[in-house]
């Protein structure tokens, strides 16, 4: 066993006792949470989606809590400007003006997680300055530039409503490497246990349960680095991948059509390369979570819809149809194609 | 032909549809009922109705009656009919049937003939008159044989129907119905039985070509793996992967008993392709034995 092996199985238990802390907050959803700590441990920016009151916040603040470090959140608003993520002026107690950092630059370089709630209601200026964020962790304000190396951004965004909101550009979704779906549980334990159970009724006491710096913040990067480094991927997955891209991006060229839309003229632009190194990525955690050190298609798949769902762009005339249609062609596309 | 004597049996002989009554002293009444005494040519039929009214204790001498058979060289009468009517009434038809070829419309005469009584008083008669009726030709005479043309010849036979062409149009029409229903068939996928079952055959043809170019190189072992994994996505109808082998099992319970073979076929299909590269001590033998015996469960139980 190497080092990077050996760094790799000792972090292991860390990764399981992370999912444990969550899930004891944020119940019925496993897969929600299995693909946070995948992309935590890929280091990859999240977009969260899902109906109002799912827990969506309550599962960025668990994740927060749980890898530690320091953890800033800004509300999207129609009115927010790039400037008010930077600073904010005020009046001191002498009446003179001042000026202070805003949310972004307020911790410096140990801001661990940023959380941007409800990204759709901010303008696109906004985006933009997020999008160099994400892209470098980094941003220039004062004349100078601020680095935040272990930053990782997470929003979410309310599906609801569409009055008043502003849709990603398609350059700002690629940036973030999953769009996790958290769905309203259906199984009645759960709601029983979301409704009558006061534990779920104070969020600060729920959270209060998870132990806080589960994870060491200042080592995820070095711990990402090392599960990328020692998790391979042979020839028969790099087939198959490539194969899985080139269904997303033309999917009636492998006879894939959905029955209610022309497949030939559905996607406006596939998975970026990108993209697909953000899958890869994430696929690789995914081995490592089960205690793997090689990537086998149903890590692949296990991660496809949340790594390239946001990433398939569809004609204008299909967008409306998104919530719809994409879910329907990713499945098809994973049941179309084979592997080995 | 005489007339009856009494304006009453002029009044009833008027309000028949008669055309003429005839009457013998004390003669019971007979009224003819007949169709129109015009238009007639060679081959048509004439039918008169006499109603006889015999006096109270007349009986009519039913060879009186004319006798059907040729009356004269263009006529004919077919058919002698004598049905009792209402009390002592007869209706007696006659059918005629008219044999003259006229070459201009000329006017004939049905000949007339005596109805004979016998009754408590003797024997009394009625008589029947003649009955004028018109003919015409079938054609002109403007083409005679004296200009130089041909006579008027008797009609053409008609042509033998062509029941050929109908035949062959209905086979043709046929042939089309049966292609139609059976591109039909081939859309709703009816003719699947052919394909059904035949995956792990086509496998196993398969791996014998492979063995024969050489079965224990690792590129031919790969190959073989990858055959067996077509048979059994095709057999699921989407590719299989081994996290779905559970639920493959539910769906396709006859493979269940080979269940262990199944799983460490995929165990060492996935390490060959995606883990280390060997497949440990899964060989070429044990690859054919599984395409054997699902081909056996194949063949049983088609999926």
């Amino acid at each position: 066993m190497n080092q990077n092996d050996k760094r790799l199985a000792d972090s292991w238990p860390q990764a399981l006792a992370f999912e444990e802390q969550i899930k004891n907050a944020i119940v019925g959803q496993d897969q929600a949470v299995r693909l946070v700590a995948i992309a935590v441990f890929a280091r990859g920016h999240v977009l969260l989606e899902g109906g109002v009151g799912v827990g969506k916040t309550t599962l960025l603040r668990a994740v927060a809590r749980a890898i530690g470090g320091e953890c800033e959140r800004i509300e999207g608003t129609i009115d927010l400007m790039p400037s008010d993520l930077i600073y904010y002026t005020y009046l001191d107690d002498q009446g003179k003006p001042g000026v202070a950092p805003g949310p972004l630059l307020r911790r410096g370089g140990g801001l661990s997680t940023f959380f941007f709630n409800e990204i759709n209601r901010a303008r696109p200026q906004v985006h933009s300055l997020l999008l160099r964020v994400m892209a470098e962790r980094a941003v220039t304000a004062f004349n100078r530039e601020y680095s935040f190396p272990h930053l990782q951004v997470f929003a979410d965004r309310n599906r609801v409503e569409k009055e008043e909101t502003f849709e990603l550009p398609a350059a700002a979704r690629d940036r973030f490497m999953l769009e996790i779906a958290v769905p309203t549980p259906t199984q009645p334990d759960i709601l029983d246990l979301l409704a009558f159970e006061p534990r779920f009724h104070d969020p600060d006491a729920l959270l209060a349960a998870v132990a806080p710096g589960v994870l060491a913040f200042e080592t995820l990067n070095e711990l990402a680095a090392a599960i990328q480094a020692g998790i391979t991927a042979t020839p028969a997955l790099k087939t198959y991948v490539r194969e899985l891209w080139r269904a997303a991006s033309e999917p009636e060229a492998l006879g894939i059509r959905l029955p209610d839309a022309d497949s030939g003229d559905l996607i406006e632009a596939g998975p970026s390369p990108r993209g697909m190194s953000h899958l890869i990525r994430a696929a690789r955690v995914r081995a490592w979570l089960a205690q793997r050190s090689h990537v086998l298609p149903e890590d692949v798949q296990a991660v496809f819809p949340a790594a390239m769902g946001h990433r398939i762009f569809l004609k204008p005339v299909y967008e409306y149809r998104r919530a719809e249609l994409v879910p329907e062609l990713v499945g098809r596309i994973l049941r179309s194609v084979a592997a080995p | 032909m005489r007339l009856p004597p009494r304006p009453s049996r002029k009044l009833a002989a008027a309000c028949a549809l008669a055309v003429a009554t005839g009457w013998a002293d004390a003669a019971p009444t007979v009224r003819l009922a007949a169709p129109h005494a015009y238009g007639y040519t060679v081959g048509d039929t004439v039918r008169h109705v006499l109603t006889v009214d015999p006096e109270p204790g007349d009986r009519l001498d039913m060879a009186s009656l004319p006798q059907p058979g040729p009356v004269n060289r263009w006529l004919e009468l077919r058919r002698v009919a004598v049905e009792p009517g209402p009390g002592t009434q007869l209706n007696i038809a006659l059918e005629y049937q008219t044999f003259y070829v006229p070459l201009t419309v000329k006017t004939l005469a049905i000949p007339g003939f005596s109805l004979r009584f016998t009754g408590t008083t003797g024997t009394t008669t009625a008589a029947i008159p003649a009955w004028p009726f018109s003919v015409s030709p079938v054609h002109g005479l403007a083409v005679l044989s004296g200009d130089g043309l041909d006579a008027v010849q008797a009609d053409a036979s008609p042509a033998a129907p062509d029941t050929a062409t109908p035949l062959i149009r209905s086979g043709g029409l046929a042939l089309a119905g049966l292609l139609a229903l059976a591109y039909l068939g081939h859309l709703r996928g009816f003719w699947g039985w052919g394909r059904r079952g035949r995956h792990f055959r086509e496998a196993r043809r398969a791996l014998r070509r492979l063995a024969t170019g050489g079965g224990g190189e690792a590129a031919v072992l790969r190959a073989g793996f990858a055959v067996v994994h077509r048979a059994f996505d095709r057999t699921l109808e989407e590719p299989l992967f081994a996290e779905r082998l559970p639920q493959f099992f539910a769906d396709h319970a006859a493979y269940a008993g080979m269940r262990g073979e199944i799983e460490a076929f995929f165990q060492a299909s996935y390490a060959l392709f995606f883990g280390e590269g060997g497949v440990g001590n899964y060989g070429w033998d044990r690859l054919e034995n599984l395409c054997r015996a699902c081909l056996r469960i194949e063949r049983n139980r088609p999926a």
